[in-house]
This record gives C-alpha cells, sequence and structure tokens, in this order.
C-alpha cells in the first residue's frame, strides 16, 4: 500500500525518492534528490515547507510523522523523530533523533542533534559544537517574510530547470 | 609522497573537449548555468545547484569553477541566498583554480579563492569567503559571513578558527598536487 499525495500547488522534483505512505501539503517544495521515505507509519508533511537536496525524512514508527508549515528543512539534514511544529529550521546536517519531537519557531544548528527522545520546546535554538541551547530572541516576523520571498521564488524559478512530478 | 593512480570506468565519466571529468553518477541541476574552467574533475553523488540562480534577466551563471578542480565524492555545490532591498535572490558561486574538495562537504559560500584545499564532511556557510592559498581540516563547520584571509589553516569548529599560517610555498605544493592528481586519474 502505497500512498503518494501530493497537493496541487506543492513542488515535488522528480529526482526525489519517496517511499511509503507520504502526504505534501499545499506549497510545500522538495528540491532534486530529497528523501522522504514512510517506513511503517505515514509522513504527513504541511504547507509551505523547504525540503533542501539530500535532506531525509524517515518514519520510523506506527505512528504518524508530522510536519506543521513553513518549515525550512536544509541540506543533508535528517529527521527522523515523531514530527515537528511550525516555522522551524533544521539548518545543514542538523539532526532530529530517534523519537524527538520540535516545538514552534525553533533552529537545529548546523551538524547538531536533539537526544534520542526529546521533546523541544517552542523558540529553542541548537547550536554549537556543546550541543547548547538558548531561546531566541530575534524578530521571528523578519524570518517568515524572507521564507514567504524564498517560496516566491522557488515556485519560478524550480520548474524551469528541473522535471517536477505532476499533482493529479 | 607521490600520490597513486587513480583507476576509473571509462563509461561512468564524460570527458568534455577543455579536460573536465564529469561523472554520470553525479546530481546536476540547471547545467547551462554552470561554468567548468577545464581539467575539473567532479566525482559520483556531487550535487551542483546551477538552477538556483540570480533573479531577473541576468545571463550571469550561477556556480563557477576554474581549472584543475575536484569536487570530492558525495559534495554538495549550492549558491547562496539572501534578500537584498526587499528582493529574494540566489548569488554566484565562484571558485578559483585548483580548489580540492572533499567527500561530503557541502559548499554555499559565496567564493572560494584559488590553491583551497577543503577537507572531508566540512560544511562552509552562506556567503563566506575564502581567500587564496587556505587548508580546511576534515570536518570543520565555517559559519556563514565569514572571511578567511590568505594562508590560514582552519580547523575544529563549530564555529570554525584559524589554527595557523601557511608558508608561502603552500601555492606551488597545491598546484602540483592538483595537476598531479587530474594527470593520475585514468580510465582502465
Amino acid at each position: 500500500m502505497c500512498l503518494l499525495l501530493i497537493a496541487p500547488r506543492a513542488l515535488v522534483c522528480k529526482n526525489t525518492t519517496i517511499e511509503g505512505d507520504v502526504q505534501i501539503g499545499n506549497g510545500t517544495v522538495v528540491h532534486v534528490g530529497a528523501s522522504i521515505i514512510a517506513k511503517n507509519g505515514p509522513i504527513i508533511i504541511g504547507a509551505n515547507n523547504i525540503i533542501n537536496e539530500r535532506a531525509v525524512i524517515t518514519n520510523i514508527h506506527s505512528t504518524p510523522l508530522a510536519i506543521g508549515d513553513d518549515n525550512l528543512i536544509e541540506t543533508d539534514a535528517v529527521v527522523e523523530g515523531r514530527g515537528m511544529g511550525h516555522r522551524n529550521t533544521v539548518q545543514v546536517r542538523g539532526r532530529i533523533a530517534g523519537s524527538s519531537t520540535l516545538g514552534n519557531n525553533c533552529v537545529v544548528g548546523v551538524m547538531c542533534s536533539t537526544g534520542p527522545a526529546e521533546s523541544i520546546s517552542d523558540n529553542t535554538v541548537l547550536f554549537g559544537s556543546m550541543q547548547s541551547r538558548r531561546i531566541r530572541a530575534d524578530a521571528q516576523a523578519e524570518l517568515t517574510a524572507a521564507h514567504r520571498k524564498h517560496l516566491e521564488y522557488i515556485h519560478e524559478m524550480l520548474p524551469r530547470y528541473n522535471h517536477i512530478i505532476e499533482a493529479e | 609522497m607521490e600520490p597513486a593512480y587513480t583507476i576509473y570506468r571509462k563509461s561512468e565519466f564524460i570527458e568534455t573537449d577543455t579536460g573536465n571529468k564529469v561523472s554520470r553518477r553525479s546530481l546536476i541541476s540547471g547545467s547551462q548555468n554552470i561554468v567548468l574552467g577545464g581539467k575539473t574533475i567532479v566525482h559520483s553523488n556531487c550535487t551542483i545547484r546551477g538552477d538556483l540562480r540570480r533573479a531577473g534577466p541576468t545571463h550571469q551563471a550561477s556556480v563557477l569553477i576554474g581549472r584543475f578542480c575536484s569536487l570530492g565524492e558525495a559534495s554538495v555545490l549550492r549558491p547562496p541566498y539572501k534578500t537584498y532591498k526587499g528582493v529574494f535572490s540566489y548569488y554566484p558561486l565562484k571558485i578559483g583554480d585548483h580548489v580540492e574538495i572533499g567527500r561530503n562537504s557541502i559548499i554555499e559560500a559565496a567564493s572560494i579563492g584559488s590553491y583551497v584545499r577543503i577537507g572531508a564532511n566540512c560544511v562552509i556557510g552562506r556567503f563566506t569567503i575564502i581567500k587564496d592559498c587556505c587548508i580546511i581540516e576534515d570536518g570543520t563547520v565555517v559559519a556563514p559571513n565569514s572571511v578567511i584571509p590568505s594562508f590560514s589553516l582552519l580547523s575544529a569548529g563549530p564555529p570554525a578558527k584559524i589554527s595557523a599560517q601557511l608558508p608561502e610555498s603552500i601555492q606551488d605544493v597545491i598546484e602540483a598536487q592538483s595537476k598531479d592528481k587530474y594527470a593520475k586519474f585514468v580510465p582502465v
């Protein structure tokens, strides 16, 4: 039972690996070379996310892995927890390991990782080589505006150079 | 120390007129926006994002790579992006001559000079400028928007620190090694 549901305004490149029960929401962009693998339970991706090349989203649990809206998952990031909220950024090689969950407005820094079963609360930033944590104090509104412009740009440019999976 | 010959299957690599060797197993999008200077080797599973180019009607290439470069296995070259004066755009990624990029490294720099060696598993942040004759050790994370001066040896991190100054002779050493490496990359 393979069920791939792509919303009409989502952009999913043809060179991606998608296996199992996956739902992709409106406006979400999946770049070339990303992999979304639902091994047991389904993966439900919300609206307006950006998933960069070589990012890996796997669901190893039997419960659904839900990803909220406006998230940015950068190159080589690994998401295998139980899910995340809205407006998060998982930076290059960031990792949401085991059965962790991410709240809203979180940032997982470059090469940072959550613990095997942590639930990260809202506005937390994981950074540095010592796996330090802090609460973010910057303006979210600015970043949300930048994210919206980024999406707009990708929606215009990506279909010009890549093959897109057509939504039914 | 003489590096050994690297042997590859002829069917795996495409060789261009200028001597570039590009693996068929690499993932290259927007190839019309990518400039390879000649005698550059692109290894397997390397990702180059030429499709992420400057917004608006420009004829600028998005990824420019010089001569005698080597892009390691599973490395990612991705132009950096920012919003400037309210306009979102990706900006070109420029790489000089004799640059070696190690396995599994992710490059989002604005420019990398000539005679630079980047190790394996490195992350070079957005809009970083690396000047000529630098060596970046394996697993180094260079923070976004940083400027790395010439002749520096970078290690540790994140964030990376300049741990030593390199001698002036490093330019000749890296040039000789990159030429040697290209000459010894031969088909079966």
